[in-house]
C-alpha cells in the first residue's frame, strides 16, 4: 500500500483555511490534503458526487479534520451522518474549531467523534498540533484500509 | 392619587353623616307620630267615658222621678248600681286625665258635685219612704245640682274636645311628614351610591391604565435588557474570531519572516501582538461577565462555601508558595446560590488580595464571618433592618487605596492603576458586585492606602420557615 495518504479539511473561514495551508508546510508527513467549505460538500466528496466525481483525484480520506459552525450544513450533523453511515464510519474525525462549549465537546465525543481540538490563536501553537496530529494518525497508529 | 383618597374619604364620610341625619329625624319622627296616636286615642276614650257618666247620671236622676211620682221602688233599682258606676266613671276620669291640671281641677269639681247630687237624692227618697211630702227646696236644690253638673262635664268634654282636635292635628301633620323624611333619604342614599361609583370607578379606571402602562415598561425594560445581554455575549463572541486571526497572522509573520525583519518591525509586531492578547482577556472577561448577567440557566443549590474556598486556595497554590501567604480563616457557612458563581466570587476577591500584595511583605488574608441584622449597614445599601444575612470579610494587608474609590472599583471597567504597574481589565469586582446581585446580597469595601482591603460581603440567611 504506497498510496499517498489523503486528509479533508473542512472550514468555511478562508483565513483559517490558509492558515493551516502554511502550518502544514512545515509537515514531513507527506500526504495530500484536500479543502472543503461547508458539510454539504464534505458529504459531496465523500459520496463522489458532483465536482467530486473524480475517484483518482478525490480517494476516500484516512484523516478528517471539521470545524463545526459551517454554513449550510453544520459540523455536527455532518459528524452524525458520518459516524451512522456503515460506509464511513471507521474513519476518524478530529475537530478543529473556536468553540470551547463544554456542550460541543460532549456532544461530539458522544457522536462518535476521534479528537476534539480548540483553533489555538499562535500561529506556533496550530503548526505544532498539525505536526502532531499527522503524525498520530498517519504513522502512529494503524488505521483501516481505505 | 393621595388626593382621591382623600375625595372618596371625604365624600362617604360626609354622606354617612347625612344618612344618619336624616334616619336619626326620621327615627324621631314616627316614634313622636306613635305618641300623637297614643293621644288621640287617650283623649277619645276620656270622651266616651265622660258621656257614659253623664248618661249613667240621667239615668239616675229619671230614676229618683219615676219613684217620687209613682212610689214604685222597681225605679230605684238602677240607683243602687248607678251611683257605684258614677264612682268608677270619676276614678278612671281622674286616672286619664292626672296630666292635665285644669281637667283635673274641673273633675274633681264635678266628684263633688256628684256627691252632693246622690246626697239631695237620696234625701228626697228617705223623705217619701218615711210618708212626708217631698221638700220642694231639696228638689230645687238638687235639680240646680244637676244643672251644673252638666254645664261642668259640658265644659269639661268641650275642653277635651279641643285638646283632641290639636292632637289630630299634629297627628296628621307628622304622618305627611314621614313621606319626605323618607324620600329624602332614599335620595341620599341614591346620591351616595352614584357619586362614590363615579369616584371609585374613576380611581379604579385610573389605575387600571397606570398598571398597564406599568406592565407595558416593565416587558420593555425586560426585552431591552434581555437584548443587550444577548448583544454583549454575541458581540464578546464574535469579536473573538478575528482576533485570534490578527494573533495568529501577526504570529506567522514573526515566525516566517525572522530573517527578513528589521528590528523595528520585530518590536511592533511584539507590541501587536501583546496588544492582541490583552484584547483577548478584555472580552475573556466580558464574556465572563455576561454569563453572569446570563445565569438564569443555572439553577440555585446548597453551596459548602469552606469546599468552594479551598478549591479556590488550590487555584493559587503555586503563589501562595512563592510568596508564603499566610491564610486566617475561620469555618465558613452553607448558603443557597449558583456554585459555579461562588467560585468565581472567591477567585476574584482573593486573586486581587494577590495581585495587590506589598512588595516586600507577607501577604495575611484573613477571611472572617459573622451573623448579622440588616441594621448594621443600613447605611449602605436599602436592605430590610431584620433580615439575617452572613456577613463574610476579606481582610488583607496589601497597598490599599483611597477610601473615596470605595464605590467607584465595582464600577465595569474602573480600575485605579495605571496597567504597566498592575495588570487588569477592571471588571473582576463588577463581576463580584453582580453575582452578589445574582444571591440578592451586597459588596462593600472599605480601604486605607499602604494598610489594606476589606471586603465585606452579605448573603442573606434564607429563613427557615
Amino acid at each position: 500500500m504506497n498510496k499517498i495518504p489523503t486528509i479533508l479539511i473542512a472550514d468555511d473561514d478562508e483565513d483559517d483555511r490558509f492558515l493551516v495551508k502554511s502550518a502544514f508546510d512545515d509537515c514531513t508527513v507527506s500526504c495530500s490534503i484536500h479543502y472543503v467549505e461547508n458539510g454539504v460538500e464534505v458529504m459531496k466528496y465523500l459520496e463522489n458526487e458532483g465536482a467530486f466525481d473524480n475517484t483518482l483525484k478525490y480517494t476516500k480520506p484516512c484523516l478528517i479534520l471539521l470545524d463545526l459552525n459551517m454554513p449550510k450544513k453544520d459540523g455536527r450533523e455532518v459528524l452524525k451522518e458520518i459516524k451512522s453511515n456503515p460506509k464511513f464510519k471507521a474513519t476518524p474525525v478530529v475537530i478543529l474549531t473556536t468553540s470551547k462549549a463544554v456542550e460541543d465537546v460532549n456532544l461530539c465525543y458522544g457522536l462518535g467523534a476521534n479528537g476534539y481540538i480548540v483553533k489555538p490563536s499562535s500561529f506556533t501553537e496550530l503548526a505544532n498540533i498539525l505536526k502532531v496530529l499527522t503524525t498520530f494518525w498517519l504513522n502512529i497508529v494503524t488505521l483501516p484500509p481505505v | 392619587m393621595q388626593k382621591t383618597l382623600k375625595l372618596i374619604i371625604a365624600s362617604f364620610v360626609g354622606f354617612a353623616i347625612m344618612l344618619i341625619g336624616l334616619s336619626w329625624v326620621s327615627y324621631q319622627q314616627s316614634f313622636l307620630n306613635i305618641e300623637y296616636s297614643n293621644a288621640v286615642e287617650h283623649t277619645q276614650r276620656v270622651l266616651i267615658v265622660s258621656e257614659e257618666f253623664i248618661s249613667n247620671m240621667k239615668d239616675i236622676e229619671t230614676g229618683q222621678r219615676g219613684y217620687l211620682l209613682t212610689k214604685n221602688r222597681s225605679f230605684l233599682e238602677p240607683l243602687e248600681t248607678g251611683i257605684s258606676l258614677a264612682s268608677s266613671h270619676l276614678d278612671t276620669l281622674e286616672r286619664l286625665v292626672r296630666d292635665n291640671k285644669i281637667q283635673k281641677n274641673s273633675i274633681a269639681k264635678i266628684r263633688e258635685l256628684t256627691f252632693n247630687k246622690i246626697r239631695y237624692i237620696k234625701e228626697n227618697i228617705d223623705e217619701v219612704e218615711s210618708g212626708k211630702n217631698i221638700n220642694l227646696q231639696v228638689m230645687d236644690v238638687g235639680k240646680k245640682t244637676m244643672d251644673t253638673l252638666r254645664t261642668r262635664v259640658k265644659t269639661f268634654q268641650s275642653n277635651e274636645q279641643d285638646l283632641l282636635d290639636i292632637r289630630i292635628h299634629s297627628k296628621n301633620y307628622g304622618q305627611s311628614l314621614m313621606p319626605v323624611y323618607q324620600l329624602l333619604l332614599s335620595l341620599a342614599s341614591f346620591f351616595l351610591l352614584i357619586i362614590s361609583f363615579y369616584l371609585v370607578n374613576s380611581e379604579l379606571k385610573r389605575r387600571y391604565k397606570s398598571e398597564n402602562a406599568l406592565e407595558n415598561k416593565v416587558e420593555e425594560l425586560n426585552r431591552s435588557n434581555a437584548e443587550l445581554e444577548q448583544f454583549a455575549y454575541v458581540a464578546s463572541h464574535d469579536l473573538q474570531e478575528p482576533l485570534r486571526k490578527i494573533r495568529a497572522f501577526s504570529d506567522k509573520l514573526q515566525i516566517r519572516q525572522k530573517e527578513v525583519l528589521s528590528n523595528d518591525g520585530k518590536e511592533t509586531l511584539d507590541k501587536i501582538a501583546s496588544s492582541a492578547a490583552r484584547m483577548q482577556t478584555l472580552i475573556d472577561d466580558l464574556l465572563n461577565f455576561s454569563r453572569m448577567v446570563n445565569h438564569k440557566s443555572q439553577i440555585m443549590e446548597k453551596v459548602e462555601l469552606n469546599k468552594v474556598i479551598n478549591e479556590v486556595l488550590l487555584d493559587f497554590s503555586d503563589v501562595i508558595k512563592k510568596r508564603d501567604v499566610a491564610f486566617k480563616m475561620i469555618n465558613l457557612p452553607s448558603i443557597t446560590g449558583y456554585e459555579f458563581q461562588m467560585k468565581q466570587l472567591f477567585f476574584n476577591l482573593i486573586s486581587n488580595s494577590l495581585k495587590y500584595a506589598r512588595e516586600g511583605v507577607t501577604p495575611i488574608i484573613n477571611i472572617n464571618c459573622l451573623q448579622v441584622k440588616g441594621k448594621t449597614f443600613k447605611d449602605l445599601a436599602p436592605v430590610n433592618e431584620e433580615t439575617l444575612y452572613y456577613k463574610i470579610s476579606f481582610t488583607d494587608n496589601g497597598i490599599g487605596f483611597e477610601n473615596k474609590y470605595a464605590e467607584k472599583i465595582f464600577i465595569i471597567f474602573q480600575r485605579l492603576h495605571n496597567r504597566n504597574e498592575y495588570q487588569g481589565t477592571g471588571i473582576g469586582l463588577a463581576i463580584c458586585k453582580r453575582i452578589l446581585n445574582n444571591h440578592s446580597g451586597f459588596i462593600f469595601a472599605k480601604s486605607e492606602p499602604y494598610e489594606g482591603t476589606t471586603f465585606d460581603i452579605y448573603f442573606p440567611i434564607a429563613s427557615k420557615t
